[in-house]
């Protein structure tokens, strides 16, 4: 009994096909994570700070967070969905990683898991100088957060975690006082 | 109806008023000089004995240290802080962690799982669960771990963190903590008496 020439035809073409698809599929993700692989820079409180201002988006919130801290990855994609829902009026979110030095590939995971790409910044100064540095009212509870305007003057700040609604109602009082 | 718009403007009223308490920035610590807060009222030991700090007042000083059972901060503090206890109170210091976070809202943070963090790793000096988070907002504390030393006379001479470096014990440049009861044994001032570092918040009892 012979073999259906279709199904022979298909089976003997069908890895050429799935190799090829898999390169193509492969060079897709290449190109994918080399796109999206979060950007992670060393930084201390000053070189974040004149990003801000050099940046001089309309309102610029900063958030510290932390790869371990439970009300940090709570309140994360409450950002994440404030930059895409506000990018009409210009708001910016920057998340500063203050997770120990050893714990650097565990906030690259993180972000890729979140495929979060924008700039993350990564502490580097001592915690003394790098509170103090964002501002005397912090007392370095995190989660904490700063809001800045377009001259890169702060405008708000805030330390715990902080529910969706709570977060959108305070970026809307800041955009229109 | 009448009572549901009312329950509806309590709400509204509640939420409005306390939702951005609780996001204020609390940098509002006792400040240095204070006597010490709440020294007689009585607070429950890991163990379920009732303790004041007045009583466990060293003769040298005392280090009150806010304390989680499940966080990173001071997980990395606590054999320092072990090695601390030992080397100090055999020189007049007593040491008193305390965990002021809601045991209702976070139950590692409960009077079970306090006992059991303090048994497990032979804490030496007591463990107080600060109910109600009283003595926390007494001395403002925010955030674990977060040191208070009181000197002999129950003044309030430090407050910040333990050193300048939490997460590695080999990187630290200032040992704040020693450095401030090894100038109280030498009948010293305190010459950094404030500091600050990251650490968890304090989860306030609502």
């Amino acid at each position: 009994m012979s073999a259906n020439p279709s199904l022979a035809h298909s089976q003997t073409r069908t890895p050429m096909r799935t190799i090829m698809a898999a390169v193509l599929v492969m060079v897709v993700a290449a190109c994918q994570t080399e796109a999206d692989a979060p950007i992670v820079v060393h930084a201390d409180h000053a070189g974040i700070l004149a990003d801000v201002r050099a940046n001089a988006a309309p309102l610029t919130v900063v958030n510290m967070w932390a790869t371990w801290c439970a009300p940090c990855i709570e309140e994360f994609p409450y950002f994440m969905a404030l930059e895409r829902d506000f990018a009409e009026e210009g708001v910016e979110v920057v998340f500063v990683s203050v997770d120990f030095e050893d714990e650097l590939p565990a906030v690259h995971d993180f972000l890729a898991e979140r495929s979060w790409t924008d700039t993350t910044y990564f502490k580097t100064e001592r915690d003394n100088d790098f509170v103090n540095g964002f501002s005397p009212a912090w007392t370095g509870a995190v989660p904490a957060t700063f809001v800045y305007d377009a001259q890169g003057q702060q405008r708000g700040f805030w330390e715990g975690s902080i529910t969706e609604d709570s977060l959108y109602a305070k970026i809307r009082r800041y955009l229109h006082p | 109806m009448k009572r549901n718009i009312f329950n509806t403007l309590l709400l509204l009223l509640v939420v409005g008023l306390v939702a951005p308490q609780g996001l204020q920035a609390q940098d509002q610590e006792l400040p240095l000089g204070s006597a010490m807060p709440l020294a007689d009222r009585a607070f429950q030991n890991h163990d379920g004995s009732q303790m004041t700090l007045g009583s466990m007042a060293g003769e040298k000083g005392t280090v009150v240290i806010f304390w989680s059972n499940q966080c990173a901060w001071v997980d990395k503090y606590e054999d320092r802080v072990l090695e601390l206890a030992t080397s100090f109170t055999a020189q007049g210091f007593n040491f008193v962690l305390v965990n002021a976070n809601d045991a209702n809202a976070f139950p590692q943070e409960a009077a079970e799982a306090t006992r059991k963090r303090a048994t497990d790793k032979g804490y030496a000096f007591p463990y107080l669960i600060d109910n109600g988070s009283a003595l926390a907002k007494a001395l403002g504390a925010s955030r674990t771990p977060h040191t208070f030393i009181f000197d002999a006379n129950r003044t309030l001479v430090y407050v910040g963190t333990l050193d300048d470096s939490p997460g590695d014990p080999g990187n630290v440049e200032t040992n704040y903590v020693n450095d401030a009861l090894s100038a109280l044994v030498g009948a010293m001032t305190v010459e950094v008496p404030k500091t600050k570092a990251f650490g968890c918040t304090i989860k306030f009892y609502q």
